[in-house]
């Protein structure tokens, strides 16, 4: 049964006996990346371009990491930066209109003793590799939090977003829905040039950053929820409200939970 | 016995334990780079005593810093000194320094990395030109160069900024060359440091504020230190006008 690490002695014990793993990373968005409309997620939003991957080799017994620290700083103000657990649902080549990758679902994992089915929190619709200027509508057909399928959400893309363009699905998704549990397929209406992948995202901490200040909140004294990762899992960052080039940095620590 | 749990972390304190003020200051304004995240080294450096007999190490327990501008952040961790680079001469002169060290992590023993962090030691000229480094990442990949990086004209001691990696990497293991170009008779010398964190502390937009990191209950981050560690801080977000730092670092031993 897993713990969840769910006192402080547990936490404390973990980081000793097993020693934490610590690091502070680096991220950027290199180019303007695309504004948001009503059309496509209300509110313009970046893929930080650096993931940082759960490490292999974790110990037996070990259910996966459990992240006691992320904290972050960028050089842009006004900005949310999001720290989220990254999960790939699907990918969608413009040229061609392939969909791939589909079917896909995150992970189960113990929660208080209980295995459970996740479902991200916030999806987001990424260009990984720049479009062209074609304004696509995308269509992503999906099952539902409640695991019915045939759902659509549609998105009407600007002209050519750049690479790290992220569009925030949440607020497409088909009339009642709050989830996206796996996706069937994506399309486009058009375009010869680019790719789009859609993520479903865990929340794991949040920071709002003001003239260069950092608020954050603790993400294992409050009030957020514990969220596992497994090996090979990647930790995101998503800048909610910004569109010009940036660097961004993040501090993070976490331990074995048994 | 060692720390395993918080009864054992306030006996092993009853034993050993220091509070230590931290005091420090950063007297003129810092260069502003472009290609990175500016900072400024504050003239403070923890460095970890020789333990008593029967102390293997010691863990911090809590940083508070209260500061005397806005709009700062403060970075404090323990630090590698990765290299260091003379600028003067036709590309300058690189001298190795040590890799990011290995860790027990998760249970086994792991590489650390970090964000790669340059920082003037010797004061640079008034057009000292752009530098790169050659590092293995943060997966043991060699060979990985970063964009070209404008040194800050005449620069100070202390100033300091995080650079360019190539997109998709997060931190350096090593850096296995360093080099100028550009310039006019450049002069001055740079350190390229590592970080192993302690803590991102926030500080707000009050003029003296003051903000803690709890690194046992708050954020459990526990660092094993051994004496001559050092532990290092950097202001980051404001790089103008002079201003000071002060606070506290604590921490208990672990027999």
């Amino acid at each position: 049964m897993s713990s969840i690490n769910r006192t402080i002695n547990n936490l404390i014990s973990s980081n000793m006996l097993l020693g934490s793993w610590r690091g502070f990373a680096f991220g950027r968005i290199s180019a303007t990346t695309a504004t948001a409309t009503t059309s496509c997620g209300y509110i313009s939003c970046q893929r930080i371009a650096t993931q940082v991957t759960i490490p292999s080799n974790l110990p037996s017994g070990c259910n996966g990491v459990y992240f006691t620290k992320l904290d972050s700083y960028g050089n842009r103000t006004s900005v949310h930066y999001n720290i989220v657990a990254e999960y790939e649902l699907s990918s969608l080549a413009i040229s061609g209109n392939v969909s791939s990758g589909n079917d896909v679902t995150i992970p189960s994992r113990e929660v208080m003793g209980e295995t459970v089915d996740p479902v991200g929190q916030m999806f987001f619709l990424v260009s990984t590799v720049a479009l062209t200027a074609t304004a696509p509508v995308i269509t992503i057909t999906y099952t539902n939090q409640n695991g019915t399928g045939s759902r659509t959400a549609t998105l009407t893309l600007p002209n050519s977003p750049a690479i790290n363009s992220a569009f925030h699905v949440n607020p497409h998704l088909q009339a009642g829905d709050t989830g996206i549990k796996s996706v069937q397929s994506m399309s486009t209406s058009t375009g010869t040039a680019g790719t789009l992948k859609l993520y479903g995202c865990v929340m794991l901490n949040r920071n709002w950053q003001i003239n260069n200040v950092i608020n954050r909140f603790y993400p294992n004294s409050q009030s957020l929820t514990p969220w596992i990762m497994k090996s090979g899992e990647k930790i995101s960052v998503y800048a909610i409200g910004d569109t010009a080039s940036n660097q961004h940095i993040f501090v993070f620590n976490g331990v074995c939970d048994f | 016995m060692g720390i395993q749990d918080f009864n054992s972390l306030i006996q092993n304190g009853l034993s050993y334990s220091k509070a230590e003020p931290i005091m420090g200051e950063m007297p003129v304004t810092t260069a502003q780079y472009a290609g990175g995240i500016s900072m400024h080294r504050i003239g403070y450096t923890r460095v970890i005593e020789t333990l008593p007999s029967g102390v293997i190490s010691v863990i911090p327990t809590v940083i508070d810093i209260a500061n005397t501008q806005t709009g700062l952040c403060i970075l404090a961790g323990r630090a590698t000194l990765l290299g260091s680079l003379d600028i003067s001469g036709a590309s300058g002169t690189f001298t190795p320094g040590s890799a990011m060290p290995t860790r027990t992590s998760l249970g086994a023993s792991r590489p650390t990395w970090s964000v790669p962090i340059m920082e003037v030691t010797t004061a640079l000229n008034s057009a000292p030109g752009s530098w790169t480094i050659t590092y293995t990442d943060q997966d043991g990949n060699s060979g990985n160069a970063t964009t070209s990086v404008g040194f800050g004209n005449s620069s100070v001691v202390g100033s300091a900024v995080t650079t360019t990696l190539v997109d998709g990497d997060a931190g350096v293991r090593s850096i296995e060359a360093a080099s100028r170009s550009g310039g006019t008779t450049p002069t001055g010398v740079v350190a390229f440091y590592g970080i192993e964190p302690l803590c991102l502390i926030a500080t707000s937009t009050a003029v003296v504020s003051n903000f803690q990191d709890d690194l046992i209950i708050g954020q459990t981050n526990m660092m094993e230190m051994v004496a001559g560690d050092s532990i290092i801080f950097y202001s980051i977000g404001n790089t103008a006008n002079a201003k000071a730092i002060l606070g506290r670092i604590s921490y208990v031993g672990n027999n």
